[in-house]
């Protein structure tokens, strides 16, 4: 008689564990929302100083996941079109900041000199390269993927994420025909109109947290 | 990166040849050795001009690496094909079977791993002309473990055209798409809706066949990225005719939009002692604002909620009939309970109280004891209903409301009840005399047994019906505590016995009836007929019980019961002998009868000769499940497959879907001459549960296949079949039996 009730019980502690656990991820993850202040964060760069997106206010804010050792990460190095999307940020006066949220032991995980000798040795140029090996920034943007992209206008709204363009695969040869979706958002944002999309699927490779 | 890959691959190979290399290519060989092995497959060795076959992808994944799904979760990439194919030929896009989901830290990726195959369906043009074709699929797709390599292989195959008249034959590699094809979603036509509420996305699934008990696990997986989050839990409430899953809003979902959500939903069976893994494939359309809760639940109401939903808009709460609370639920239970007295089975009886109540007329009879007493015959009607409940559900029993009706021995007296009450109603013999007229005597005795019972006797008519309201709020109840349960139940008396507790305590009330008259006669013999029909409809499921010989036990009974009625007609009701000779009569007719169909399937089985013939002329037949036929037919020499299934058994549906239907199945019933016999157990039968016992099963599905030889032991298929092994096991029974010497 008791082993079918046994189930229900053991049912009613998985979902009780599920609501939990469904809690406790709201927590920790306070969504970010296209149209609404993006989280604000302390960060550490490259250099060992320390930076704060509230910094920013009065620019626009681009944040770029990213691993080095990732095919779709290098599909846009390799072919140049992120040095150049970060060198017409600069030119712009637009703040570029690539976060690696790889945790220790991971793909992509570097210290502030690797991360340096990366820029370098890429020629990339972003404003500065933020070192995330606990995850918090990643897992306050919900980024998932790298490449992963945010845009934050001057007030400091979030006002784009997702993918860096709409050809999802790692093939260098689908940058030229691709839509770009951040050059997409600066455009419809200079020429005061809503950003659209707004939302989109980020592709790439998973996001090396350490949890 | 393809470059690089490509340039890995042969130095690879020149390492290879060359029997060795320098320290660097050992590096980037180890470093770039492919994670998946991949092949182009077909289903068939031949093809004919005109006739569509299949050729799939094979992917063999290295330990703990992935590929992906068409929608690949949180990250990831779906392998892609790009086919290169003569003129003419048409290839559709690829089956996917069904994904699993894939844990990567705080995220959620949805793919496959060890190996998977990916089918296309190719489409021959009717005019080919040559004698073979070559297929080439460009196939490139990203690999997982920690890190992600994107591979891709240019990969072809060859298929000669089919000689003459045959058909196309499968391939050794048909195993492996009979295989994909068991993990592929299945459409069960289950009706599915989405709502927004609060923050989450509500994903309610009507599966009324599907029992719970079984299920460990329920996750559904949206066919596009962004409508739902796929790391969040997904928690699933059971609803009174299947489950909810609360999901939450994925990155599109946020702005505010819930399109129709369409996917796979996966569930974890438990079968046999067993897990078996189901895909069913969902559509889900959005519900704005309102549900109509009056109909949810409703049995047999199949519109589409997505439909239903936009004309249902006079009740605006945005909270389905399954997300109720404890007070919800009472409400909606009182309310329900109140328009149960409008139901067609309880409106005769009501009537007849209402009636008696009107005829009693301003006499002052109206009382508190009466009231008091119907009310107390009701509550404890249903108190009792709910204990049963409990009871029932504590042992494990899968309950619904009018769950007694699983037993056709209830069925068959519930059948003799109304048929009796029907004929006094016409006039047969007096509804004022005492055998059921507890009605008409409440008025006429101030005593509180005559209520009382009346409030048993409309409790108990009403257990066929299910009222508006009331389905959300039994629903509610039988998925609860006791405590809920019994309050929920009880809330349902109040609100059933309300109204005639109303008429019967207030004068001003009463006075609203109509004036009584010679009206009521007619009115009176016209409610005799809901109760014929209600007779009808209670024969109809015994049908479906116990089949042809419950018809005819059913029809026997209530011949006996017209009888007993015509002999009470004549009676003199004071003092003949025949009161209670026609009340033995009664009871004895309907005892026999509901003896006679709880009686186990053997003893009322048709004969096996009729069986046999049966089976001779045509071979697939699906016989219902008798020991001894299966016995004769083994002794005539052919081998009898028996099909164990339950409607409420996923697997055993899925099963039947994909490997127990369709003409390779009937070829091979037919070509090793084999007798299919269903077995099925969805209502309870000590003869199919004795033989799952013995082959230590507590339940569905289980599949025997019995050689001809009568000595020979059954042998057990898998319980999860696939077309391939149904045929297989099929042809080895012919071949390993000892048929072929044995004389026919």
């Amino acid at each position: 008689m008791t082993p079918r009730s046994t189930p229900m019980t053991l049912s009613t502690i998985a979902l009780g564990t599920a609501m939990v656990l469904a809690a406790s991820t709201t927590a920790v993850f306070a969504a970010p929302k296209v149209g609404e202040p993006a989280p604000d964060f302390a960060a550490v760069n490259s250099k060992g100083e320390p930076v704060k997106l509230g910094d920013f206010k009065g620019k626009k804010v681009i944040l770029e996941w990213t691993n080095d050792g990732c095919p779709y990460v290098q599909k846009h190095y390799s072919s140049g079109n992120m040095q150049a999307l970060q060198k017409q940020a600069a030119a712009d006066d637009v703040i570029w900041l690539s976060v690696i949220s790889s945790a220790p032991g991971t793909q992509g995980h570097v210290d502030g000199a690797g991360a340096d000798e990366l820029t370098e040795s890429r020629d990339a140029a972003p404003h500065a390269v933020l070192l995330d090996e606990k995850g918090s920034i990643g897992k306050l943007y919900e980024a998932k993927v790298t490449p992963h992209m945010y845009v934050i206008d001057e007030a400091g709204v979030l006002k784009y994420m997702g993918g860096i363009d709409d050809k999802p695969t790692s093939n260098v040869s689908d940058i030229e025909t691709a839509t770009n979706y951040v050059t997409n958002a600066l455009q419809q944002l200079n020429n005061g109109k809503a950003v659209d999309p707004a939302v989109t699927r980020a592709y790439g490779c998973s996001v090396k947290y350490g949890s | 990166m393809h470059s690089s890959c490509l340039t890995a691959a042969i130095l690879l190979l020149i390492t290879g040849l060359c029997g060795g290399g320098a320290h660097a290519e050992t590096k980037l060989v180890g470093k770039n050795n492919p994670k998946v092995a991949a092949a182009l497959l077909a289903e068939v060795s031949t093809f004919k001009p005109g006739q569509p076959f299949r050729v799939g992808l094979h992917q063999k994944i290295a330990t703990h690496w992935h590929t992906y799904w068409k929608n690949s979760g949180d990250s990831g990439e779906p392998t892609r094909i790009n086919w290169k194919v003569p003129d003419g030929f048409q290839v559709s896009d690829i089956d996917w079977p069904s994904p699993e989901a894939i844990r990567v830290g705080p995220l959620v990726n949805y793919g496959y791993s060890e190996s998977v195959l990916l089918p296309v369906k190719i489409t021959p043009p009717q005019e080919f002309a040559g004698q073979a074709v070559t297929l080439t699929a460009e196939a490139s797709w990203l690999v997982c473990e920690e890190i992600c390599i994107p591979e891709s292989a240019t990969l072809s195959i060859r298929l000669p055209v089919a000689r003459g008249e045959n058909t196309p034959g499968p391939s050794a590699d048909a195993p492996l798409f009979a295989a994909a094809d068991r993990n592929t979603p299945v459409d069960l036509n289950w009706t599915a809706s989405v709502a927004a509420v609060e923050d989450a996305i509500e994903l309610t699934v009507k599966a009324p066949e599907l029992d719970l008990d079984r299920v460990r696990d329920i996750a559904f997986f949206p066919d596009t990225w962004g409508m739902i989050d796929h790391a969040a839990p997904q928690p699933m409430t059971r609803s009174p005719q299947g489950f909810l899953l609360r999901l939450t809003p994925g990155d599109l979902a946020n702005a505010g939009n819930i399109p129709t959500l369409k996917g796979v939903l996966i569930l974890k069976e438990e079968s046999g002692g067993q897990t078996v893994r189901n895909s069913v494939w969902l559509e889900a359309s959005p519900i704005r604002g309102a549900k109509d809760f009056g109909h949810a639940g409703d049995a047999g109401e199949g519109a589409e909620e997505g439909r239903a939903g936009g004309s249902a808009s006079s009740i605006t709460s945005p909270v389905g009939p399954e997300g109720i609370g404890l007070l919800h639920a009472i409400a909606f239970a009182i309310l329900g309970g109140a328009l149960l007295n409008l139901m067609p089975c309880v409106l005769p009886v009501i009537s007849l109280k209402i009636m008696s109540l009107a005829k009693s007329g301003n006499s002052g009879h109206g009382n508190k004891t009466a009231a008091l007493s119907y009310l107390f015959g009701v509550l404890g009607s249903f108190l009792l209903l709910a204990l049963v409940l409990a009871v029932m559900k504590a042992s494990g029993e899968t309950l619904g409301w009018g769950f007694q009706f699983q037993s056709p021995s209830f069925v068959l007296a519930m059948a003799a009840l109304f048929f009796a009450l029907g004929l006094s109603m016409s006039g047969v013999f007096d509804i004022g005399g005492r055998i059921v007229g507890f009605g008409e005597q409440l008025t006429r005795r101030d005593g509180p047994a005559g209520p009382f019972f009346t409030g048993v006797l409309a409790s108990v008519a009403a257990t066929p019906c299910t009222a508006p309201f009331m389905g959300a709020a039994v629903g509610f109840a039988l998925g609860r505590t006791t405590v809920e349960m019994v309050l929920v139940l009880l809330a349902l008396g109040l609100g059933f016995a309300a109204p005639i507790v109303a008429l019967t305590l207030f004068k001003p009330v009463r006075r609203l009836l109509p004036k009584p008259g010679a009206w009521m006669e007619t009115f009176k013999q016209i409610l005799a007929f809901p109760l014929y029909a209600t007779v009808v409809w209670l024969v109809w499921v015994l049908a479906q019980q116990t089949g042809a010989d419950g018809v005819l036990a059913a029809g026997l009974m209530l011949i006996v019961v017209a009888f007993a009625a015509w002999m009470l007609a004549r009676a003199d009701w004071q003092s003949s002998w025949r009161v209670p000779v026609a009340c033995a009569i009664a009871i004895l007719g309907v005892a026999t009868a509901a003896a006679s169909v709880n009686q186990p399937i053997e003893a009322m089985s048709p004969t096996l000769s009729q069986q046999a013939t049966v089976t001779d002329s045509g071979v697939r037949n699906v016989a219902a499940f008798d020991k001894d036929m299966i016995e004769e037919l083994r002794r005539s020499g052919q081998p009898v497959f028996v099909n164990f299934t339950a409607a409420w058994c996923i697997t055993c549906k899925v099963n039947e879907r994909v490997a127990l239907s369709g003409d390779a199945f009937e070829r091979a019933l037919r070509d090793h001459g084999i007798a299919y016999v269903k077995a099925d157990w969805t209502n309870k039968d000590a003869g199919i549960a004795q033989v799952l016992n013995s082959h230590g099963r507590a339940g569905v599905p289980l599949y025997l296949l019995y050689p001809a030889d009568p000595a020979a032991e059954p042998v057990v298929l898998p319980q999860i079949l696939t077309p391939s092994i149904v045929v297989h096991r099929f042809a080895s029974v012919r071949k390993g039996s000892p048929l072929s010497s044995t004389p026919r």
